[in-house]
This record gives structure tokens, sequence and C-alpha cells, in this order.
């Protein structure tokens, strides 16, 4: 056994024995919270880590999922596993609504339409006030419901978060070890040879953008049954810059490097304890700093 | 029988013709040529054939297909595989995984069912991992199966480019400068894997600088000077014929 996996076998014991020995709600929010990014992380990663493209639509797919979840949560009251389901499919039609006509002009065509679309579905949050309430915001969201049995104390809470983080890993690892992952990296890597290897650089960036939109949507609608309420906020632009700083910084193209970063960056600003300007402040000197001077990671 | 056949195929770049009415034809199991100065025009005829560049006129077939409007990933799912005169390989993949990235095109699949590694897709990817070794230690690359490709040498990345090329089973590979920048002795290995591609199956159509190779294993010459195909025979022929030496010392 090597030492990558002894820790990563100590880490998963410590993450499943967890609630046995800290019993403060706070620390379990934290990292019930943290489950809920790990979730978020892989969905960046599969298009910023093993596609190399430059996605901004993190909020849109985040703030979808919430919307979709709640929305038949409070109005049908449908079973948690049909309306995630739902969330992750409106995702996927965001996605392709987005990628559809991007991925086929430019890197940066794609970059940009990411961003527009996202503020447009904030606007539409906003807007929609029939639906939506604006931004009043939806309040009282129900505890989630699987088969009859809801997800109500918080080591509950945790268990299901943790699920949701190991179910995340096991797609992407599923996705990226397959002939799909290995054409990904192939079209980030050099475009024109993957096309003479007869691989169609679209459809794959198309796919894996889609997978990860789902992804997205899932952790969007989890976090809108724990924090039991939602507003256009779930569309912001700081989980895109959160998001970005914890793959780029724990290692993009890696299944676990932005697991880490995504427990380091949700803890870290908890610990300090920093007023949130504060804290996009730093963010912003250690990406700048990584871009600087360890360029490599962030395209690889 | 012809394989490859090139039909009055023109191709301009905002006023300069980069290839003017070319015609030529790739019998199958040859080992074919085309040679010619800088700029005369060799790798735009082979982007033009590979569909990365769009004609401006004329026809490409590849037997009885018409490949003319194709993009460049049907055209190599139609069987014609290139490579590029600078070398390319996918740096961040180890070298069996590079071969198997060449064996994306066939059979088509289902993205879904790949991402589920259901049975059969397992299965697949077994046939396919087996047959890249077997690639590998034919090309004696195989203990460097496991290692990034960015790690090689140029000689071994030259080889595996060699082996995708050859992974991904097709009736024509146009090669784009093999041997460039190659030393003596790896060029003795490539030319003799060369030399077996068409007891493989695989028809080979060459762009090369080095005459000595060309002329020691080529089946049929074509000689390209300014876009205009200026001769095509046997060896022996082509060498006699005073416009090659013409277009390669300069016009006087």
């Amino acid at each position: 056994m090597s030492a990558r996996q002894a820790a990563g076998g100590v880490a998963l014991a410590i993450a499943l024995t967890l609630p046995l020995f800290v019993k403060s709600p706070y620390i379990l929010h934290i990292a019930i919270v943290t489950g809920i990014y790990m979730v978020l992380v892989q969905s960046l990663n599969i298009v910023l880590g093993y596609c190399g493209l430059l996605s901004l639509a993190s909020p849109a797919f985040f703030g979808m999922g919430a919307y979709v979840a709640t929305l038949l949560a409070l109005k049908l009251g449908w079973d948690s596993g049909v309306t995630l389901a739902l969330a992750a499919f409106a995702g996927i039609v965001t996605a392709v609504v987005i990628g559809f006509p991007s991925l086929r002009v430019s890197r940066h065509a794609f970059v940009i339409v990411t961003l527009a679309a996202t503020l447009l579905l904030q606007l539409v949050a906003l807007n929609w006030e029939d639906v939506t309430r604006g931004s009043l915001g939806l309040p009282d969201i129900p505890a989630p419901r699987f088969f009859g049995v809801a997800v109500t104390s918080r080591i509950a809470w945790y268990y299901f978060s943790a699920a949701a983080a190991l179910g995340a890993l096991a797609a992407t690892w599923l996705l990226v070890s397959s002939r799909i992952g290995r054409a990904m990296v192939a079209v980030r890597d050099n475009e024109q040879l993957a096309l003479a290897c007869g691989i169609d650089a679209f459809r794959t960036r198309l796919f894996a953008f889609c997978f990860s939109a789902a992804l997205g949507a899932i952790a969007g609608g989890i976090y809108a049954h724990f924090i039991t309420y939602i507003d256009p906020g779930v569309f912001g632009f700081s989980v895109t810059e959160t998001l970005l700083i914890m793959v780029i910084l724990g290692g993009p193209g890696t299944l676990l490097g932005p697991l880490a970063g995504a427990v380091i960056f949700t803890a870290l600003p908890e610990i300090l304890r920093l007023a949130p300007e504060m804290r996009s402040l730093i963010y912003g000197v250690i990406l700048l700093a990584v871009v600087l001077y360890h360029p490599r990671r962030v395209f690889a | 029988m012809t394989l490859l056949a090139v039909r009055e195929l023109t191709k301009r770049y905002a006023g300069i013709t980069a290839l003017d009415a070319v015609s030529l034809e790739v019998r199958e199991g040859s080992i074919t040529g085309l040679i010619g100065p800088n700029g005369s025009g060799k790798s735009t005829l082979f982007d033009c054939v590979s569909g990365f560049q769009q004609r401006d006129a004329g026809t490409v077939s590849l037997g009885s297909r018409e490949l003319g409007g194709l993009s460049p990933v049907e055209v190599t799912r139609a069987g014609v595989r290139r490579t590029f005169q600078q070398l390319k390989v996918f740096a961040a993949l180890s070298v069996v995984d590079n071969l198997l990235v060449s064996a994306q095109a066939a059979p088509a699949y289902s993205a879904l069912a790949e991402a589920l590694h259901l049975p059969a897709t397992r299965r697949h990817e077994r046939r396919m991992r087996e047959r890249a070794h077997q690639i590998l230690d034919e090309l004696r690359l195989a203990p460097h199966a496991g290692a990034l490709a960015g790690a090689l040498s140029y000689g071994q990345k030259k080889l595996v480019e060699l082996g995708m090329a050859l992974m991904s089973e097709p009736k024509i590979l146009l090669l784009d400068e093999p041997v460039a920048g190659v030393n003596p002795a790896l060029i003795a290995e490539l030319r003799e894997q060369l030399v077996r591609m068409p007891r493989r199956g695989v028809t080979l159509f060459i762009v090369e600088h080095n005459l000595k190779l060309v002329f020691d294993i080529c089946d049929w010459i074509y000689v390209l000077d300014r876009g205009r195909l200026l001769a095509g025979g046997p060896p022996a022929e082509v060498a006699k014929d005073e416009r090659l030496m013409q277009a390669y010392l300069g016009h006087g």
C-alpha cells in the first residue's frame, strides 16, 4: 500500500466516523457544506481540468438545480430521488443550450457564453416572480425525502452529503477512466491530432459539459434542501470564484486534488473567521500567485 | 487498383495558388512518394485530402467514395489517416493511451455506455488494449508503454506516431515527413517499419525531403513544384527526369 493510498484510507475513515467524535453542530454544518462543494468541484474539474475549458457557468447549473428541486418539492411534494433527477436533467438541458452554439466556435466564445447565460438565468430568477417570487426567494424548503424517509437530523444530513460527495467522485472516475475520458484529455492536449484520430472534439466536449452540468445541478438541489431557503443569489458569481480556486489550487485534471481544495477552502475561511470582503481579496491574491508561479497547474 | 484519386485539385490562399489543378493516383498496396521543394504545396495537398482544408475545386476520392466536403473526423473514419509535419503526440497521455485514443473511431460508440463501463464496452477495451500492446511490441516500444508520451525522446515519439496510425487501421496513411529530424540509426528502424506497411494492408502516401529514402522505398513518385504536378512515375524514371533537378535547384 502506497503512502497516498494510506492517506486516502485515513481520510475516508475520518470522513465516515466524524459524527461519532464531533458533536458540534457548527462543525458538522461546515462538513455538510464541504460535501456539497465536493460534488461541485468535480463538476468544474471535468470541464476545466479534463477538457481544458474555462466555464463560468457553475452557478447556472447550481442555481438551476436549486430552483428546479425546490419548486418540485414545494409545489408537487415529489420524492427527492425524482426531483434531484429532474434537477440534473434541467442542468443538462441548460448545458446543451449553452454548449451547442458556443463549443463549435472557440474556447473564448465558450467562456463569454457561459458567463452571459449565468447572468441571464439570474435575471430570469429575479423577474419571473409568479414562479420564483423574485428577490423574496423561496423559503421553507422541506427536508429531502427518499421513499418516505426524510433526511432531517444533522447526522443524517452529514451522511447524505458524504454519500453525494462519494457518488460524484465515483461518477467522475467512471467518466474519466473511460474512452470518453481519454478523448477529453486528447482534445485538451492537441485538438488537431484528436481530429486526425477520428475524435469528434465538439461532441466530446458537449458530453463532458452536460455530465458536469448534471453534477452541478444535483449539488444545487441538495444545497437548497439543506439551507431551506433560496433566492436569485444562488446564481451569483461567488460560486464560480470559490470553485475555481478550489479546483485550480487542488490540481485540475486529477480526481482527488480538487477534493482537497474543497476541504481547505470551506474550512479555511471559517477557521480564519474573515469578513467576506477580505476573503475575496485573499482568494484573489492566492489565485494570482498560482497563475504567476505555477501556471502549468491552470491549464496543464 | 487505384485507392486514392485526386482530380484537378485546386487550392488558393488570398491570391496565391497553392495547388493548381493537381491530379494524381495512389494504387492500393503501394508506397507512393510526393516530393518537391519547400512551399510546393505538398502539405496543402495532404490538408485538402484529409479535410483540414477545404479545396476550391477538384475532387478527392477513396475507392468509390467521394471525400470532398467531409470533416477531418469523417475523413479519418472513412479510412484516411494522416500525420503532421510538426510531430504531434498527446503529451499528457501514456504511450499506450495514445494508441487507444487512436482506436476511437471504430466502432461508433454510445458515450453513456462508455461512461458506465458496460460489459461489452469492457470487452472491447480489453481487445483494443491487447492490440495496442502488440503494436508497441512490434515497434519495440513495449518498455515505454506506461510512460507519458511527452517524456519520450523525439525519435521515440516518431515511433509512437506511427503506432497511433497503425492502431486506427487506416486504408491509407498519409505521412508528412516521417523521418525529418531523426538520426540515421532510427531512420533505418523507421524504414523497416514503413516497408512492412503494405503487407499489413496499409497503403502509404509519403511526403518526405529525404530523397534517398523516398527513391529507396517508393513504388511510384510524384514531383510537385509551385502548386503544379511536374512529373510522376516509377523511381528509376523520375530520377532521370531533368525537371526534378530543376525544381530542386531553382528556376533559372
